[in-house]
This record gives C-alpha cells, sequence and structure tokens, in this order.
C-alpha cells in the first residue's frame, strides 16, 4: 500500500486530468471517482486534493468555476482547458513508455 | 442555516493560515467546505449522528494547518513579472540617486506621484503581492517628516531646558504637534491594516524604512541635516543607489520565494546588506559596534509585524462563515 501511495504522488495530476478531461468534476466528485474506478486501491488524504487541484489550475491546466447542482446547491467545478488537454496527450505518451519499458524488465515473456 | 461551532471553528484554523487575499480565502474555505459537508451527509446516511459525521469528516480531510500550508505554498511563488513590479519603486529611488536627479524636484514629485497612483491601483485591485513595495514608499515621506518633526520638537525642548539657543517658532512648534499623532496614525494604520493580511506583507512594506533612517543619520551626523545635505548627498548617491538596489533585489526574491521561513531571510539580509552598505560609505556613521546595534535593531524592526498579527489576529475571524457559506449548504446529496 506504501508502494501504491508513493506511486500516487507521482502521478496525481495525471490522474486528475484525466478524470476532469471526461466530465467537469467538483472535487468531492473526484474523491469517489478515484476510489470507484480503482476499486479501492487509490484513496486521498481528502484535504490534499485541493492543493493539487489549485496548483494545476494556477498553472491553466483547469479552470474552476461555481455552478449550482440540481438541488440549488453551488459546487465548484473544475473544466480541462486547451493547455490542459495538451498536457495530459503528453503524460499519457510518457506514462506509456514507461509502462512497456518497466513491464519489459518485471514482467519479462518467456522464453 | 447553522454551523456546527466545532466545523467553524475548524474552517477558521484553514483561513487563518492561509494568508491570501480575503475574498480568495473566502472561495477557498468555501469549496472545502462543501467537501466536507458532502463526506458529513454520506456519514450521516450511513448512521452517524450530525456530529459523529463532522468529526469524522473533517478528520479525514485532514490537519487544519498541513491544509492551509499546502495551499498557501501554491499561491506564495509569483511570477519574474510580479518580482519585477515588487523591485520597481526600489529601483526608481536607487536610479534617481545615481543619475543624480534626486535634487530635481520635478523628479521627485512625478515619482511620487507615480508611487501613489501605483499603490491606490494596487489597493483597489485585490492588493497583491508586489503592490506592497509601492505602498511603503507613499509612507517614506511619512516617516521622514514624522523623524525630521521629532528631531526639532527634541532640539526645540534641549534648547528650552538648557535656557539657551536660537528661538523656536511657535508656528513651527504648534505644526509639529497637529502633525505628529497625524502622521503615527496614518503609519500605524497602515502597518496594522497589512499586518492584518500577513505580517510577512507588513516587514516588505516597511522595508526602505531602516535604509532611510540610516541615511538621514547619516546625513546628520556629517552635515547637521540642512547645512551642507546637498554635497553630502552628491558624494553619497552611488551608495544610496546601491543600498536601495539591494533592497530591490531583496523584494525580487521575496515574490519568487515560496516558503515562509527564507521569504523572511531574505527580507533579514537585504536589510544586512543596506546597514553594511551605509557603513562602508560612511564607517564614521556605523562603525563595528553601531554596525552590531543597528543589526540588532534590524532584526527587531523585520519581526515586529509578526508580533503584531500574534495580538492582532488575522482577517475577520470566525464571524464571516456563515454569511459566506450560505449558498453551498442546505439539502446536500453525498457524491
Amino acid at each position: 500500500m506504501r508502494y501504491g501511495r508513493e506511486l500516487l504522488k507521482g502521478s496525481t495530476d495525471s490522474l486528475l486530468l484525466s478524470l476532469i478531461t471526461r466530465q467537469p468534476m467538483y472535487g468531492y466528485q473526484i474523491i469517489k471517482e478515484l476510489e470507484k474506478k480503482s476499486k479501492g486501491y487509490f484513496t486521498f488524504r481528502e484535504g490534499t486534493l485541493y492543493p493539487a487541484l489549485h496548483r494545476l489550475e494556477k498553472k491553466g491546466l483547469i479552470i474552476g468555476t461555481w455552478d449550482r447542482l440540481a438541488s440549488g446547491q453551488e459546487r465548484r467545478y473544475y473544466h480541462i482547458t486547451e493547455k490542459g488537454q495538451h498536457a495530459l496527450e503528453e503524460k499519457v505518451t510518457e506514462w506509456r513508455g514507461f509502462y512497456r519499458a518497466v513491464n519489459s524488465i518485471m514482467l519479462p515473456e518467456s522464453p | 442555516m447553522e454551523i456546527e461551532p466545532e466545523l467553524k471553528g475548524y474552517l477558521e484554523g484553514i483561513r487563518y493560515r492561509l494568508r491570501l487575499d480575503p475574498a480568495a480565502e473566502k472561495e477557498i474555505v468555501r469549496e472545502l467546505y462543501t467537501h466536507i459537508e458532502d463526506r458529513a451527509q454520506e456519514l450521516k446516511a450511513a448512521g452517524l449522528s450530525q456530529a459523529e459525521a463532522t468529526k469524522s469528516a473533517t478528520e479525514r480531510f485532514g490537519r487544519p494547518k498541513a491544509i492551509a500550508a499546502e495551499i498557501y505554498k501554491v499561491y506564495s511563488k509569483g511570477n519574474w513579472k510580479m518580482a519585477l513590479l515588487a523591485a520597481m519603486p526600489h529601483l526608481l529611488i536607487a536610479l534617481l540617486f545615481a543619475l543624480h536627479l534626486w535634487h530635481n524636484s520635478s523628479w521627485v514629485v512625478v515619482m511620487l506621484i507615480s508611487m501613489l497612483t501605483i499603490s491606490a491601483y494596487g489597493w483597489r485591485h485585490g492588493r497583491p503581492s508586489w503592490f506592497y513595495t509601492w505602498l511603503g514608499y507613499t509612507l517614506v515621506p511619512v516617516f521622514i517628516a514624522t523623524l525630521l518633526s521629532l528631531y526639532a520638537l527634541g532640539r526645540a525642548l534641549f534648547y528650552l531646558l538648557a535656557g539657551s539657543g536660537p528661538e523656536t517658532n511657535l508656528w513651527i512648534l504648534l505644526a509639529i504637534f497637529a502633525y505628529l499623532p497625524l502622521s503615527l496614525w496614518l503609519l500605524g494604520s497602515s502597518v496594522t491594516s497589512v499586518v492584518r493580511r500577513d505580517w510577512l506583507y507588513g516587514s516588505l512594506m516597511t522595508l526602505p524604512l531602516p535604509a532611510t533612517a540610516c541615511w538621514l543619520f547619516a546625513l546628520y551626523r556629517d552635515s547637521s541635516l540642512f547645512e551642507s545635505g546637498e554635497q553630502y548627498l552628491q558624494d553619497q548617491a552611488p551608495w544610496v543607489a546601491l543600498s536601495f538596489f539591494a533592497l530591490a533585489i531583496g523584494a525580487a526574491a521575496f515574490i519568487r520565494l515560496r516558503q515562509r521561513l527564507l521569504k523572511a531571510g531574505v527580507l533579514l539580509m537585504a536589510g544586512f546588506l543596506t546597514l553594511l552598505i551605509v557603513a562602508c560609505a560612511d564607517p564614521s556613521v556605523l562603525g563595528s559596534p553601531g554596525l552590531v546595534a543597528a543589526g540588532l535593531l534590524l532584526v527587531a524592526f523585520i519581526f515586529s509585524p509578526a508580533l503584531l498579527e500574534h495580538k492582532l489576529g488575522h482577517g475577520e475571524g470566525e464571524v464571516w462563515i456563515e454569511a459566506s457559506l450560505e449558498r453551498c449548504s442546505g439539502e446536500t446529496q453525498a457524491g
């Protein structure tokens, strides 16, 4: 689990951008989606999500806007920007290369 | 809407440590509150009481100090444009002396007006970090006039007690008595208002004051202030320029740094550097013991806004919370 946490630390930006690119989301929704999609493997310390979101927003990769839910309450939804889309594409390409390289060493095909 | 006192205290604990523009602080805390409320609603639906759910939600959210510190780091580092803007007033003063424009009153007036205008602009546009150096220079004339008034008052009192010396003009004394409370109030209220946002900005704003006081003292020692002051300043102009250039570097580094401790350190270093420059320029003003004493005074001066902040508190306290969070509360649905 500690190894998973370390991996999460290095991949936070990529994971957040990947989720937000599918649909605009607010913080609590992101936490729930992350838990659901990773089947509980990735669990954020909830408060640490917001520094990460605000850092991405300051870099211009996402933008937050207050939108109203059907219940009338407001939530701060994060939308991906064009710059964020490009950054995500780069991160995905990088990840594919890394994943292949690690697999070729850790899980070599049997001769 | 009723927010539990524990939750109010928790949110205020985060806001207190954010040290951002008040509007930005409210927006951030409002967002964090919606998250905690969503989680608490989910826990309530699972059978916990309101108090238990809120407690558990805040525990899962994390320690206020750690969260606020992480968010502060996101916003504390300014870009190069902001660093240049913060350094600009120090650079302008340095240029004024380096190019020997300081005795041309038109240049001085133009500079004062631009500093006032830019300070007013910054004040009205969310008080960005670069604005505090400009605000500091609008206070410098008030500070110099206050020092000169105190000097004149002290001299008048000395002659009065000694029973000899030149006669003091009564009208000047009355003007000083009228001016001093006004200037002290202006200096005090400006510093207080800035310190309520972040004491580090108070130190950044008042950074030119020790350098100004040192040069005034040097001027007084060498030329009794008025008698041959122009010649003294003419001779020392490159050193004066260098001391304000050191402040410009310090201000730019302050904006570019992320950690609070480093920010305070760079202000201290810039202050020490100006003292060293004064000592090199005129060793009769600051010898070794004088330099040590001035250094200690500088440390006290740089950190005094921190003590003031500790006494005053930061921002409005918890009173804003309920009004600010009205829009995002109610029948919350988790997920």
